[in-house]
């Protein structure tokens, strides 16, 4: 019986709460020391995992583009319990803008073999857009299951429970789709130790622009729509007034502070 | 001159507060063209005229309400293609940064989603944006012919043409969606609409965390008082305590009011993603420590079950006095 995988897609991205330098190109480094598997992207790991438990014969294939130190992110979702791995790397992806970037997600979707779902986080936490899955689904032709706060396996295919400005809806579609979770899908595993020491027996493997059938024109720098001119640092929020409340002797200045407009 | 093409979304029959931001950004670029998904009401036909746009598309399609994105996105990306479009702009929002992407693949274009501002600088369409949980502002010019932009509610001031006021004819049309291998909607709850302005472009916003202990009575109070609206932390939305509709944060609503109260409310940093630039925060939170005081413009530590009640009433009696006195 053929596997079917389930392709989880992660990003290994600086922690946001660290300052960024930006280099004179505007670039950011992804350095390996400081960097992780995007937090929001660890919900989409748990679903994979519990997919997994539902689609019997199914595997859990995690992917992830970027420079060689991203392989760490893939380690960590090894950790969690993903079957294997595979980092697509390759020096002409640098400085790719989201279209970019799906090129090579959708390529790597249709070379990986029985993918049959497509997962991934609902943005990722330093770019903050949110459309790559969207535009993942446009690009392999697959109904989108987006910003999914429930996933459950149907007769048909998946249903999920999204809810955003419109309201909360219920969309359901036939296998391969594109899935995307949010962080109300379910808690994330911590790896336990035992997880950890069998993490190191997956396999990681490496594919290249070559190996995808990508044209280095279509991705990087050269690709990317918009151009970076500009990168000004933003002045914190001078300290506020701290006052302590003793029985309500603070209620004046708040009433105070609510009505001065 | 180019066509600027702006989703225009409806609020009680009328255009809706972030579409005049939209609008008046519009009138900066170029020629704004307005599209309606769904029949243009004369409220809303007039108000579009008095913010100068040039044209009024209505379009509708029978396949949207089983769709998630794809055929509202089809819709946009059509009209876009039919008037020329050189820039297509819509509300900054979760939907919408979909549809913004779909529409620019379809387009070619370039997408930018949560701009701030955007002019044309010597030729190219320069838009800019916040990055990196609000500490870095970027400038980035649009390398292709087209962009679609979404733009942060409460970024621009909205101002109707002063030279405008005609009452144009709405060019009506419908679409069909393939929706073979789409994803479909079974169900839809709509946002409860509670009284008050809506989460996205309130100008004030109370929002309740875990700090209420399920008791939003005061936070609901003191929105009213206030003319705002009601927000929640995540703790109170999964603690089933408010509708999910009222989340703020990261993986919620990013709202940027004039004013934001964090009522009961730590401050983690998946919160503050989606309030940090309201330009005044205040908090009342009973631990010093927590990480709200260090954004808040004012600060107090203290139990809410104390302060809230008392700051209501005192608002109350403001209010019944500025009533008498009118």
């Amino acid at each position: 019986m053929p596997v079917t995988r389930i392709l989880t897609c992660v990003k290994f991205v600086p922690d946001t709460a660290d300052e960024v330098e930006f280099a004179a190109d505007h670039t950011i480094g992804r350095p390996a020391a400081g960097s992780m598997l995007s937090e929001l992207d660890e919900y989409a790991v748990e679903q994979a995992l519990q997919l997994r438990d539902a689609l019997p014969g199914s595997t859990v294939s995690v992917l992830t583009v970027g420079p060689e130190q991203a392989e760490g992110a893939l380690r960590k979702a090894l950790q969690m319990g993903a079957d294997e791995a595979y980092l697509v790397t390759d020096d002409a992806i640098a400085c790719s803008d989201v279209f970019g970037t799906v090129r090579v997600l959708t390529a790597a979707a249709l070379t990986v073999p029985d993918v049959v779902v497509v997962l991934c986080g609902m943005s990722s936490t330093d770019g903050e857009m949110g459309v790559l899955p969207a535009l993942l689904a446009g690009g392999l032709g697959w109904p989108l299951l987006s910003l999914a706060a429930t996933l459950t396996v149907t007769e048909a295919g998946l249903r999920i429970e999204r809810t955003d400005e419109v309201g909360t809806r219920t969309v359901e579609a036939t296998l391969p789709a594109v899935v995307s979770v949010t962080d109300r899908s379910g808690e994330a595993r911590y790896p336990t130790f035992k997880d950890v020491m069998a993490a190191k027996k997956k396999t990681v493997t490496r594919l290249d622009l070559a190996a995808l059938g990508v044209a280095p024109a279509e991705v990087g720098a050269v690709a990317a729509r918009v151009q970076v001119r500009d990168i000004t640092r933003n002045p914190d929020r001078p300290p506020g007034r701290v006052v302590v409340d003793h029985e309500g002797s603070s209620v004046d200045e708040l009433v105070a502070f609510l009505t001065a407009r | 001159m180019s066509t600027i093409l702006v989703l225009t979304n409806l609020a009680d029959g009328d255009v809706d507060t972030p579409t005049l931001e939209l609008l008046t950004l519009a009138r900066e670029l170029g020629n704004p063209v307005a599209l309606i998904v769904g029949d243009a009401p004369s409220a809303a036909v007039t108000t579009l005229g008095r913010y100068g746009v040039t044209a009024i598309h209505a379009l509708d399609c029978p396949q949207l309400a089983g769709s998630l994105v794809t055929a509202r996105s089809a819709l946009v990306a059509d009209a876009a293609s039919a008037v020329g479009a050189d820039v297509v702009l819509l509300a900054a929002g979760l939907e919408n940064a979909e549809v913004a992407a779909l529409v620019a693949a379809a387009l070619g274009a370039a997408l930018v989603t949560d701009a701030v501002a955007a002019a044309t600088v010597d030729g190219a369409l320069r838009v800019t944006k916040v990055i990196w949980a609000g500490r870095h502002t970027v400038e980035a010019d649009v390398r292709t012919p087209r962009a679609v932009l979404t733009v942060k509610a409460n970024a621009i001031t909205p101002s109707p043409d002063a030279a405008g006021g005609t009452v144009l004819a709405v060019e009506v049309g419908t679409r069909t969606h393939e929706t073979a291998r789409d994803a479909v909607v079974t169900s839809l709850v709509a946002d409860a609409s509670t009284g008050g302005p809506r989460l996205s472009d309130a100008s004030v916003v109370v929002a309740g965390g875990r700090g209420t202990d399920g008791d939003f009575t005061g936070v609901v109070a003191l929105a009213e008082l206030l003319g705002g609206a009601v927000g929640a932390s995540r703790a109170a939305v999964d603690a089933g305590w408010i509708g999910i509709g009222t989340q703020v944060g990261q993986t919620g609503r990013t709202v940027s009011p004039d004013l934001y109260v964090a009522v009961g409310i730590s401050g983690a940093i998946q919160h503050v993603a989606g309030m940090r630039t309201a330009r005044r925060i205040v908090a009342v939170n009973s631990d010093p420590d927590a990480p709200i005081h260090r954004i808040a413009d004012l600060g107090v530590v203290g139990d809410l079950a104390v302060i809230l009640p008392a700051a209501v009433e005192r608002l109350r009696a403001h209010a019944a006095l500025e009533g008498a006195s009118r």
